[in-house]
């Protein structure tokens, strides 16, 4: 008897600052140019999911996954990437792939129903996943075309903590670490996977332990320290350009609100909970480190909101003059070069909406 | 500019407005909050879309509001008028509050803490969720919470229910006459019989014969098979349906025309070879109806094993499609759950379909004598299109013949 073994469980996050903005002892920090960076995109971020709810409320645009609360995480990350770098993420990386130089526009055309078109020639992104943890597998598949071609570049492979109990989560890592591929799995662990709690998700203490099961180096970090998160990210991302393997990050964050626009948090999630989480909003514990580090010139907050509103205001406004889409687009985006098959499929589906007056 | 209503849920139908958030000659920003509803999933606060000024407010408090309708209007870029003005402007509206900043009468953000069965199980017991002790997490109301609850003031609940239901509303200018507990959308096999049911209704002219028939002999002759089959040492049983669907299998055989398919696109009469017939099986989700293949060369104790096999496989989910397809007649038992007249729908493409009552005891008239029979009562509703009442009544007598008479019926069992 005893020869079972325990999983450690005493991991605790990785921090650089403490809540209220101070660098921890004898910790190396990003440059002031890199936070500054860091704190301009998570005010963006911020204004941004203000601005798409507020246009999901007028009709504007349709269901839309809030991200306020997680900015530390998709902005440190964001910031972490270089342009030769793949990003695979969902609705809950928004803000990492506008960092990442997919435009406002594009997303925001995204939501309204339209046709973005390809991503800017350059900005090296997935089309942004719905579908829980199906961009795992696709990331592990990019991975692997970066060794063959022995390009000196990352993927980063993004999901939340729900997206962790699907089976392509699953495929996806393994995937990676079997094959040594240049990929850095990050999971956004908000807490909540729509009303289902962290705890009610895994067993495994940490979301993070579960990159050792696959053979590849982890971390676990405060992805409410932007600074942490940049500095984890970077790490990974380097090692798995310079042919080092994957890498697994777990960013322990909370989702302040709704999962998207058609949830009522109140009906499953205690307001103290919520209430707590608000006191260690990501957004003004950055403002309070750069204050500290004397690199925060007055206003800068209030300058950089009204720049975002600016920039998003254009963006709607440039969505919004697109031309509605069309049935036929759905098959124009699906293949490069149609088949057999999927030109039937396009002549029947049009002749069918013509019978019923629909084209 | 018209402010509407739009989806914001994910097909959502409608809303209730709870609270308006600003006055008739207010100046409003873009993105400021001007109301906040009430949808089956979220309450929400709905921005404006432009700067400008309430020019007017079409809907009270309380109203339930449908997508697409206005809401309000916006004078867009206009300023605020001076206070006379605003006054002036300001229709009197019975919504309209006292003096106080609208965050104030927001809705309480107090709701319980619950899962949406234990809501759902909530309502159908009539237990009002807000006032019950969670014990679960954070204070959540768990089902156990609630049966503690039924259990607890079984007697206090009714004089509860009522005070609550003579309470006037609170808010709004008119008490609505019904609030909505809840709307629950039409899902999976539901929605599917909603369809049809209501393109048959629809579709199909129907008119429909009611008889009766004596099946003493029937059944005296079935329990003296049941015994049989007992004595044998097998777990058969027969019930009354196989004799009733090879009774009607004969009947259409000798009246074609009851047993067709109506292509009503083209105008056309389908004859089948197959003489395929539908069995109406009550499960937990809905009415499905497994189709009975080539019931004309089935003996009685393989139609009965057939029917057996089907209706569990309805009620487990498990058929196949083409066990739900080709039929020409069906039959309906609303007897089954004691009833003794019933008056089905036609399933298109069907023509005609055959309701059973229960079979009790009567007192008939036997040879100018009074008896006690056995009396089975039945309907046949037809599509009027393609069937007329002589065919049907023609029909009819054939089937009573066979029923009242099973030695009849048995020389045709093939």
């Amino acid at each position: 008897m005893g020869y079972l073994r325990e999983a450690p469980n005493d991991w605790e996050p990785l921090r650089l600052t403490a809540e209220d903005g101070k660098p921890l002892p004898e910790v190396q920090l990003p440059s002031a140019e890199t936070a500054l960076e860091i704190f301009r995109w998570m005010v963006f971020g911020r204004i941004f999911d203000q601005r798409m709810l507020s246009l999901q409320r007028q009709g504007r645009i349709g269901t839309i996954g809030s991200i306020r609360g997680q900015e530390a995480s998709a902005a440190g990350l964001g910031v972490a990437l270089r342009q030769e770098d793949w990003l695979a993420g969902s609705y809950r990386e928004l803000l990492t792939y506008l960092v990442h130089g997919v435009p406002a526009e594009a997303l925001i055309t995204l939501y309204r129903g339209g046709v973005p078109g390809p991503f800017p020639a350059g900005v090296r992104a997935l089309p942004v996943q719905i579908v829980i943890g199906a961009q795992m597998p696709q990331a592990a598949g990019l991975g692997l075309a970066l060794k063959l071609r022995q390009e000196p570049a990352a993927v980063v492979a993004c999901c939340g903590d729900g997206a962790t109990s699907e089976g392509d989560f699953h495929e996806g890592v393994n995937f990676a670490g079997a094959h040594g591929l240049p990929v850095v799995f990050f999971v956004q662990n908000n807490g909540w996977a729509i009303s289902v709690p962290r705890a009610r998700q895994t067993a495994s203490a940490t979301i993070a332990q579960k990159g050792f099961a696959y053979g590849m180096p982890a971390a676990l970090v405060d992805g409410n320290d932007p600074l942490a998160v940049y500095e984890v990210c970077r790490e990974a991302l380097e090692r798995a350009r310079a042919g080092g393997g994957p890498s697994f990050v777990e960013a322990v964050t909370y989702r302040l609100g709704p999962h998207t626009t058609s949830d009522d948090p109140t009906r499953y999630r205690p307001d103290s909970e919520v209430q707590a989480h608000e006191g260690r909003d990501p957004l003004p514990r950055m403002r309070r480190y750069l204050e500290a580090a004397g690199i925060y010139p007055d206003g800068l907050q209030e300058q950089l909101e009204e720049e975002a509103r600016t920039v998003l205001g254009e963006a709607v406004a440039a969505a919004e003059l697109r031309p509605p889409v069309t049935p036929e687009q759905m098959f124009d985006l699906t293949w490069a070069k149609e088949t057999p098959q999927a030109q039937r499929d396009r002549e029947r589906s049009i002749a069918e909406l013509r019978e019923v007056g629909e084209l | 500019m018209e402010f509407k209503l739009a989806d914001i849920g994910e097909g959502m139908q409608e809303a209730e407005i709870l609270h308006w958030l600003v006055q008739e000659g207010q100046a409003v920003k873009e993105d400021q909050p001007l109301l906040e509803v009430q949808t089956d999933k979220v309450t929400a606060e709905l921005p404006s879309p432009w700067n400008g000024v309430v020019a007017r407010r079409l809907k009270a408090e309380g109203d339930i509001v449908r997508v697409g309708e206005t809401l309000l209007e916006i004078e867009v870029g206009g300023e605020a008028p001076a206070p006379a003005q605003a006054a002036a402007a300001s229709r009197p509206s019975p919504a309209a509050r006292p003096e106080g900043p609208p965050a104030a009468a927001r809705a309480p953000s107090g709701r319980v803490l619950a899962s949406p069965a234990t809501r759902r199980r909530a309502r159908e017991w009539g237990i009002d969720i807000q006032a019950v002790q969670g014990t679960g997490p954070a204070g959540r109301v768990t089902t156990g919470d609630l049966e503690r609850q039924r259990l607890g003031a079984a007697a206090a609940l009714p004089a509860q229910a009522s005070a609550a239901a003579a309470a006037p509303r609170s808010s709004g200018p008119a008490p609505a006459i019904a609030q909505i507990a809840e709307r629950q959308p039409l899902q999976g096999l539901r929605r599917a019989i909603a369809r049809n049911m209501a393109e048959s209704h629809r579709d199909i002219p129907t008119a429909a014969q009611l008889d009766d028939c004596d099946v003493t002999e029937l059944w005296e002759l079935r329990r003296r098979w049941n015994r049989e089959l007992a004595a044998m040492g097998t777990d058969e049983h027969l019930t009354m349906l196989p004799f009733l669907l090879k009774a009607a299998a004969v009947a259409i055989r000798r009246h074609p025309d009851v047993g067709v398919r109506f292509d009503s696109e083209r105008q056309e009469i389908v004859r089948q070879k197959e003489l395929n017939i539908g069995i109406a099986v009550d499960t937990p989700d809905g009415l499905i109806v497994p189709v009975v293949r080539d019931v004309d060369r089935l003996g009685l104790r393989a139609l009965a094993r057939e029917i057996v096999r089907l209706s569990s496989a309805a009620r487990s989910r498990s058929l196949v499609q083409s066990e739900t397809e080709g039929g020409v007649f069906s039959v309906t038992n609303h007897g089954a759950v004691g009833g003794i007249y019933g008056l089905p729908i036609v399933r298109r493409p069907e023509v005609a379909i055959l309701g059973l009552g229960r079979v009790r005891e009567e007192p008939v008239v036997l040879e100018g004598q009074l008896a006690v029979r056995r009396i089975l009562h039945f309907s046949i509703a037809f599509d009027h299109r393609v069937l007329d009442g002589a065919d049907v009544g023609r029909f009819a007598l054939t089937l009573r013949d066979l029923l009242e008479h099973p030695d009849r019926l048995l020389l045709e069992v093939q």
